[in-house]
């Protein structure tokens, strides 16, 4: 059995014109060990008008027990989000959080204190941290925990009398971005220096990383999918991990927690989600850890130079460049948008200078491993850097969203035409990714 | 007052899907969806080391399973592999579907590639 431990968070999110309302926090977790049919229990901490409908979800969906440990006062714990599919920042927005304030229950730290469970996987929120730790030194529950989110310090694990089994965290957290320089070594000094035995770094798209005390490393591809939503695709990840890790090792349960986690990103209906966990957990583990994933680890992508080759003219609209443009700068790839790096001809510009802008740009063009030509309006620039990349030998990725794109070589030259960001990153990732099950 | 999909929370197991996209299926099964896809590969692949060239375009072949999701003829030759991205089909393998592969275009130059319409039987 394991225990869940974290916050209920309402995810609002704005698609096409609709809104959606989704239990989210813990609750995804939760949904993962249902869908996977494992034995869980709940300990949560949420505001007082979601308690019923907590405890309603979670007992509709697999929970043994649920238990309320803190209530939330001050703050509605609810997220608006931005950008479903994590194509930059989630753009999380969490209302009232200056003013959050948790009120420990005595009766639900005490049930937390007597929990008989393996594992405990606790998902820090805004609460104490250390007052959960303290319940939980009562037990003998492993303890895994996700800090990506949390605001704790790493001090605050030493309140656990003994070592943390499973620190997750992931290249989007502060965490890592911030305190670590971006450098997963530094992560795990920092993180082993703590009491961790185990730490799991997360690289979304680029798949994940497993460190180890005894010196034993690992990394496992991602799965990519059509992603319909990012949205506690970690935490799916961590629970699917810690719930298969005793039956298949560690090697086959990272490698079943990315095809998971895959799944739980390509729907947000739960019986969709776990029609697709039973499919996975029927293929063998012998087979799953050969099966090739795609691994492009965080620290390999600045080396990776993209050209985006379009009308990135200060008198057109260029949204849609600032959005590929952040994306993959989110991602750490290094874009280029030579029109605002070199410069823009205009009305007065010289035939010489125009000449020394087009030098310039083929000098960044070759420079660059990759082009992404993007179809906003006729631009015979855009369609020459097209040919020239080819011709060149470098890969070309067509942004089209609107399908304007139909002379034949617009359609025959690129090695894929993506309408959407999310494609485009599933095709840089694929192009530059390894192929890796588990290695 | 005028917002949909925002009335109540969505997404509760076996709830019966409603105008605004909540409830506990979408009713879709991505293993029961037709795709294309370039295959790679090829060259080095059984079918293009044997034949010296990939298969003729309207050849039907058959999705299989070679350590990773395949694409091959009767006799196992395996033209080339589905892209990554495709790698749920052997999920659905796995639960018993199966599927047809035709080629819709085939070339040797100026670099050996095949494509292929992929759709359940």
């Amino acid at each position: 059995m394991i225990l869940l431990v974290g916050e209920v968070i309402v995810d609002v999110s704005f698609s096409n014109d609709t809104t959606k309302l989704r239990l989210g926090g813990v609750l995804h977790a939760c949904r993962t060990l249902w869908a996977m049919g494992v034995d869980y229990s709940l300990a949560f901490v949420a505001p007082e008008y979601l308690s019923a409908e907590v405890i309603n979800y979670a007992s509709k969906h697999g929970a043994s027990q649920v238990t309320k440990i803190g209530n939330v006062l001050g703050s509605p714990n609810v997220i608006l989000i931005k950008d479903l599919q994590e194509t930059t920042s989630l753009g999380y927005e969490l209302l009232l959080r200056d003013q959050y304030q948790c009120h420990w229950l005595d009766k639900g730290l005490n049930w937390l204190s007597q929990v008989e469970a393996k594992d405990a996987i606790v998902f820090p929120g805004q609460f104490d941290l250390k007052q959960v730790l303290k319940a939980i030194s009562k037990t003998s529950m492993q303890v895994h925990i996700d800090w990506a989110n949390a605001i704790c310090d790493l001090d605050d694990l030493l309140s656990l009398d003994r070592p943390i089994t499973t620190l997750f965290d992931s290249t989007s957290s502060s965490h890592f971005l911030d305190a670590c320089q971006e450098d997963p070594n530094t992560l795990c000094n920092l993180i082993f220096a703590s009491s961790v035995n185990s730490v799991i770094l997360k690289e979304n798209r680029g798949g994940a990383r497993f460190f180890s005390t005894t010196g034993e490393s690992l990394e496992v591809g991602a799965q990519l999918r059509e992603v319909s939503h990012s949205v506690g695709v970690g935490d799916c990840f961590d629970s699917a991990y810690i719930a298969l890790l005793s039956r298949f090792g560690c090697r086959a349960a990272l490698c079943y927690a990315s095809w998971i986690a895959a799944e739980y990103a390509v729907t947000s209906f739960p019986d969709d989600f776990r029609a697709g966990v039973k499919r996975c957990l029927k293929i063998p583990a012998d087979e799953i850890t050969e099966i090739p994933g795609v691994r492009l680890g965080w620290h390999e992508r600045p080396d990776i130079h993209i050209y985006i080759a379009a009308p990135d003219f200060d008198y057109l609209d260029t949204r849609t460049l600032d959005v590929i443009f952040s994306s993959l700068k989110y991602h750490n790839f290094t874009p280029h948008r030579p029109v605002k790096e070199i410069g823009q001809a205009n009305g007065g510009t010289t035939i010489r200078d125009r000449k020394l802008l087009c030098r310039q740009d083929v000098e960044l063009l070759e420079r660059c491993q990759l082009i992404v030509a993007v179809i906003e309006i006729d631009d015979p620039g855009t369609a020459v850097e097209l040919g020239l990349g080819a011709g060149l030998g470098k890969p070309v990725l067509l942004f089209d969203p609107k399908n304007r794109a139909t002379n034949p070589m617009l359609l025959g030259i690129p090695v894929a035409i993506c309408h959407n960001v999310d494609e485009l990153l599933v095709n840089v990732f694929t192009l530059f990714g390894r192929k890796v099950s588990i290695s | 007052m005028g917002s949909t999909g925002s009335g109540r929370f969505s997404d509760y197991s076996g709830r019966a899907m409603s105008e605004s996209d909540s409830g506990g299926s979408s009713g879709r099964n991505p293993c029961d969806q037709a795709f294309e896809a370039i295959l790679e590969e090829v060259e080095r692949s059984s079918y293009f080391v044997k034949n010296g060239c990939p298969p003729a375009e309207g050849t039907v072949l058959n999705v299989t399973f070679q350590q990773r999701p395949a694409v091959a003829t009767d006799h196992d030759e395996v033209v080339g592999y589905l892209p990554t991205k495709f790698n749920y089909i052997r999920a659905c393998l796995a639960e018993g579907h199966t599927y047809s592969a035709v080629v819709t275009s085939s070339h040797s130059v100026p670099i050996v590639s095949v494509t292929v319409d992929v759709a359940p039987n």
